[in-house]
């Protein structure tokens, strides 16, 4: 670094991707994307700021420096070098995947009722060297399936991310495929009180939206998480959550975050007692989780829970109404933990229910968890089987 | 074989101020190009760090199977720099940050538990170029400001509100006013109560009318999804899907958030009439889904160097006749309602769900106590047909997601009174 400052962070990240576009049950565009970017951040009197592009030049570094100046945002100093626990997070070789594999993937998910599906293969090198000496890189790896069907006017949707290419996307393609026949024959319900099976997407929907943001330390700290008062309380049943971003091949698992800090599990619920909270660097009072990341090298780092493992003492078959997704999860208030779903490829005994909604609190609707089911699933933030709750107004 | 190669450059500023401290000062700049190529009705797409002749040769070779892919090759050049009252470069960044310090202060009220002001500037360039020999560019500058309070009192409540569009920092000055209401707004959400549930009838506020029509029905009206069979709207046009009085526009030309001169690829954009007296007249298009639907393009637009897919840009349902009172007094019992917390809406089946800022219960044809937590949902072509529509629009801008790409966009319409499905807790 040529300019003067006390202290500076240097994020890098480089993705190579390739994809395969079916549309109306057709194979329609392979694509690639070879992308990178870098984002300096600047410590001035212990004050902080961050540029970011393709390239960060002089007038760049000015400019981060001559708005550090001026910055309210406290940090005496970037993380120092640390040993680090190191998860499998590579698990997929791009090169594996040229167009011709990709045509040939594509075109086996060729099927009538697909109305758009996408396949695609990723690889990330993130790159953080900062002046307290930390130099550190991971290379990551994802595969993943995303397929909307649409049969007879029913829909539904499906998919999976994974490390590795462990999956087979056809089967994607036929579950969402067998949803949608589901949701074309759906009928309504009664209103009332029913036992209802969230699956891992949607546990992960309504837990992302109305009940992570509560852990976070910046929402604690500014009022905006019902959790501030609650530390160490009982107030979720038997539920355990634990961020665990050092599992193998997890989802979200990496070594440290997007600021350099090593990463660790951390309990945030066990047996229903509220017992952490996650943090970036700019909200820990010095005690960061490795909870910083970056949306994009371009986006200022902000609290993320990793993999968030749910776990509850009773475990079981699923019963009653079987809810496969929520729709409207992320108009839900995390600030009071009050949501209002509506469920999206909902049956009970096979068939599909029409225009059903759950309202609620999230902190209210944990309690009334009974058992959880047997096979796990990763789902954006959750790995989570099946969850079974008991008593749940669902009204029509 | 036809091809097209879009270079993107970016520019973005944005300033916080958290509980009255000046945090996450963020700038950055953004430059990449992509490339397409039809091919034996096939697409190739490379995009990121390429040069021309490789990303073009890389593009080419991506698409190596067959497809029934055809488009609307038309030409276009020109260059369009959208020209700002007051450009955000002549003024430093402390003076912007002494803005954000005017609207903290006057965000402050008793009962307000966390503040936060948000000062955004962007300018986007972006230069298309096809095999039929079109060459475009332009330019647009974005500015605002969001403003946010969160109070406490029976609940934990917050409010929000955006002012952005196409422009310079007169944008920014404008929405200094604005900060007191929401403080007040905040506070008053924050002691009140559950809202009644059940079908109801609802008065929406100019920004949820927008957000409705956007959301539930603009969504169908998208090209695209009529291909993937995944619009409620396939199949129906020239019939008649709403009220002889709704006429719903998208307006690319309007100096909204969701302004453009051209789009991502390359093609002049215009008014498009969606709806005429409630008779459906055309979908939004990219280049490929006019050549197969039918219709005009103009409305393929990409988020950085993403593929561009169909999108809306300032949509609108236009005035009605009724005044505000006199839709109050045709709801006589009910809600009203304001803005949106967001939604999500399913095209295909025209089933939409969303979640008001705030509203107020309606009791003999009067405003009374406020509510919290109100969502709202139900089928928007049934809506449409019962729709009764004020008499001001006014736009409302936001960021529009899909297939992974946000774009800026701005959704308008007045007061109108419908009967939807009301929930709480």
């Amino acid at each position: 670094m040529e300019v003067n400052v006390d202290g500076w962070e240097i994020y890098e990240e480089r993705i190579r991707s390739r994809y395969v576009v079916l549309e109306d049950g057709k194979i329609k565009i392979i694509g690639e994307k070879y992308d990178s970017g870098k984002a300096l951040r600047v410590i001035k009197n212990g004050r902080c700021a961050m540029v970011s592009g393709k390239v960060i030049d002089n007038m760049m570094m000015e400019r981060a420096v001559k708005i550090a100046r001026i910055s309210e945002e406290r940090l005496d100093d970037f993380p120092a070098r640390k040993r680090l626990n190191r998860p499998r997070v590579y698990g997929v070789r791009l090169d594996d995947f040229d167009e011709a594999r990709m045509k040939d993937i594509g075109e086996a998910m060729e099927t009538e009722g697909v109305s758009s599906a996408y396949f695609s293969v990723e690889e990330i090198v993130r790159r953080i060297e900062n002046s307290s000496g930390v130099d550190y890189e991971e290379k990551e790896s994802y595969a993943g399936v995303i397929v909307e069907a649409v049969v007879d006017g029913g829909n539904a949707y499906e998919y999976c991310e994974s490390r590795r290419f462990d999956f087979d996307p056809e089967d994607f393609v036929e579950r969402a495929i067998e949803l949608a026949k589901i949701d074309s024959r759906a009928e309504k319900v009664e209103s009332g009180k029913y036992t209802v099976t969230l699956s891992p997407i949607a546990v992960d929907q309504l837990l992302t939206f109305s009940l992570y943001p509560a852990f976070y330390r910046e929402n604690i700290k500014k009022g905006r998480s019902v959790l501030a008062d609650l530390m160490g309380e009982k107030v979720m049943g038997e539920l355990t959550l634990i961020d665990d971003p050092v599992i193998d091949y997890g989802i979200n698992s990496c070594s440290f975050d997007d600021e350099g800090v090593g990463t660790e599990k951390k309990v945030l619920v066990e047996r229903g007692v509220i017992k952490g909270s996650i943090s970036d660097l700019i909200h820990s009072d010095g005690n960061p989780t490795g909870n910083g990341f970056r949306e994009d090298y371009s986006s200022y780092p902000a609290i993320s829970p990793t993999n968030v493992v749910l776990d509850f003492p009773e475990t079981g078959e699923a019963e009653g109404v079987y809810v496969h997704a929520f729709t409207g999860a992320h108009t839900a208030n995390f600030v009071s933990g009050d949501f209002s779903l509506k469920l999206m490829n909902a049956s009970i005994d096979g068939k599909g229910i029409k225009g059903a909604m759950i309202y609620g609190n999230v902190y209210e609707f944990l309690k009334k968890i009974s058992h959880i089911g047997k096979e796990v699933r990763q789902i954006g933030y959750t790995t989570t089987p099946e969850i079974v709750l008991e008593g749940i107004e669902i009204k029509i | 074989m036809y091809y097209e190669i879009r270079e993107v450059e970016s520019y973005t500023l944005q300033l916080s101020l958290e509980n009255g401290k000046f945090e996450k000062p963020r700038l950055s700049r953004f430059s990449g190009k992509s490339f397409r190529v039809l091919k034996n009705g096939f697409w190739g797409y490379a995009a990121g760090d390429y040069s021309l002749k490789d990303g073009l040769e890389r593009a080419e070779k991506l698409a190596i199977h067959s497809g029934s892919s055809v488009i609307d090759e038309r030409s276009f050049s020109g260059k369009a720099v959208f020209k700002p009252e007051k450009d955000f470069e002549d003024f430093d960044v402390e003076e912007k940050v002494k803005l954000l310090r005017e609207i903290d202060e006057r965000l402050k009220a008793d009962g307000v538990v966390s503040r936060r002001a948000v000062y955004i500037e962007s300018v986007k360039r972006v230069r298309v170029e096809n095999s039929s020999g079109g060459e475009v560019f332009c330019q647009v500058p974005r500015c605002g400001t969001i403003i946010q309070a969160f109070a406490k009192g029976r609940t934990l409540q917050f409010y929000a509100e955006r002012h952005m569009r196409a422009g310079g920092y007169e944008i920014a000055l404008s929405a200094v006013d604005a900060a007191e209401k929401v403080s007040k707004i905040a506070v008053e959400l924050s002691n009140a109560g559950s809202p009644p549930s059940g079908k109801l009838n609802v008065v929406m506020n100019p920004s949820l009318t927008g957000v409705f029509i956007h959301e539930a029905f603009g969504h169908a009206a998208e090209a695209d999804h009529v291909l993937q069979n995944s619009s409620v709207l396939k199949g129906r046009l020239g019939e008649a899907v709403a009220d002889e009085s709704v006429n719903v526009i998208d307006d690319p030309a309007l100096p909204e958030f969701g302004y453009f001169p051209f789009d991502d690829e390359g093609y002049r954009a215009e008014r498009k009439t969606i709806i005429e007296n409630g008779i459906l007249k055309s979908f939004l298009n990219s280049r490929e889904t006019a050549k197969r639907v039918g219709g005009v393009a103009g409305n393929g637009r990409a988020d950085g160097i993403e593929i561009p897919i169909v999108r809306m840009s300032n949509t609108y349902i236009d005035a009605g006749d009724h005044s505000f009172e006199e839709l109050l007094e045709e709801a006589r019992d009910g809600v009203l309602l304001y803005g949106s917390r967001g939604g999500e809406t399913n095209p295909a089946t025209g089933y939409f769900h969303f979640n008001a800022q705030y509203g107020y219960i309606v009791r003999d044809g009067e405003v009374r106590e406020m509510i919290r937590d109100v969502s709202l949902s139900g089928n928007t072509l049934e809506i449409l047909r019962e729709i009764k529509l004020g008499k001001e629009i006014s736009f409302s801008p936001g960021f529009c997601g899909k297939a992974g790409q946000l774009v800026p966009v701005s959704d308008g319409g007045p007061f109108a009174l419908v009967k939807a499905f009301v929930g709480g807790e």
